[in-house]
């Protein structure tokens, strides 16, 4: 096959398969149930991370390190293959992103008011001694009010 | 000559000594007060059910302490 022909080739490929990939993207349904699946299974090792200090959420609806110097930090030092906590926190941040925008679509909003709504439950289901940042600082759950009246104390 | 600037100021001392004593000097300290962080939280509940709904296993993996506290609406 000569240069010329393998192009033709190629090009007739990319043409007949674009359509059928567009035709079959992956259901919403299944894009949920994939980030559901992941996030439930990081979820308890997030839980710990965070019951730690080591973490702590956002009013913007992302998870973040409270302290930098930590970044490099493995999340479990008798298991290497957990990561560190940056790579942790990247890829709950990473799924967060793809549900505020699978929600959004849904919902016809922004993914930005997903991810501020989700910032504000996560702050008010937080338990006292999480951690929450509350404009550039880090602060536990319980000494922050708010007008729902869910203080933790 | 000393015993007249003595006499000179005895007048002038005497007064100002006594006056001392009316004096009060007090050095106010505020108090520290660690006040509250409040926050506004605009719910809004189509989104916080969606979310609710998916997140529905962060319940049954973490079991939250007893909550005793009034006013406590679910969503």
């Amino acid at each position: 096959m000569n240069r010329s022909t393998f192009a033709v080739v190629a090009l007739l490929a990319t043409l007949f398969a674009a359509p059928v990939v567009a035709q079959n993207p992956p259901a919403q349904g299944d894009v949920l149930a994939e980030l559901k699946a992941r996030m439930k299974t990081r979820y308890p090792l997030l839980e710990a991370t965070r019951d730690a200090g080591k973490i702590g959420e956002t009013r913007e609806g992302v998870v973040k390190l409270v302290k930098a110097t930590s970044a490099g930090d493995a999340v479990d030092p008798k298991d290497p293959a957990k990561g560190t906590f940056a790579e942790l926190v990247a890829a709950e941040n990473k799924d967060r992103a793809l549900l505020y925008e699978a929600l959004a679509k849904e919902l016809k909003i922004t993914a930005a008011e997903v991810a501020k709504q989700n910032g504000l439950r996560n702050l008010d289901k937080a338990r006292p001694e999480h951690l929450v940042e509350i404009k550039g600082e880090w602060v536990q759950r319980k000494s922050v009010r708010t007008v729902t009246g869910n203080d933790k104390k | 000559m000393r015993t007249r600037t003595a006499a000179l100021l005895l007048p002038c001392a005497v007064p100002l000594a006594l006056a001392s004593g009316c004096f009060a000097h007090r050095v106010d300290t505020a108090p520290i007060e660690i006040k509250p962080i409040h926050i506004t939280m605009d719910i809004n509940l189509k989104v916080q059910r969606e979310l609710d709904e998916f997140f529905d296993f962060e319940k049954t993996a973490a079991p939250e302490s007893p909550t005793t506290e009034p006013g406590r609406k679910d969503r």
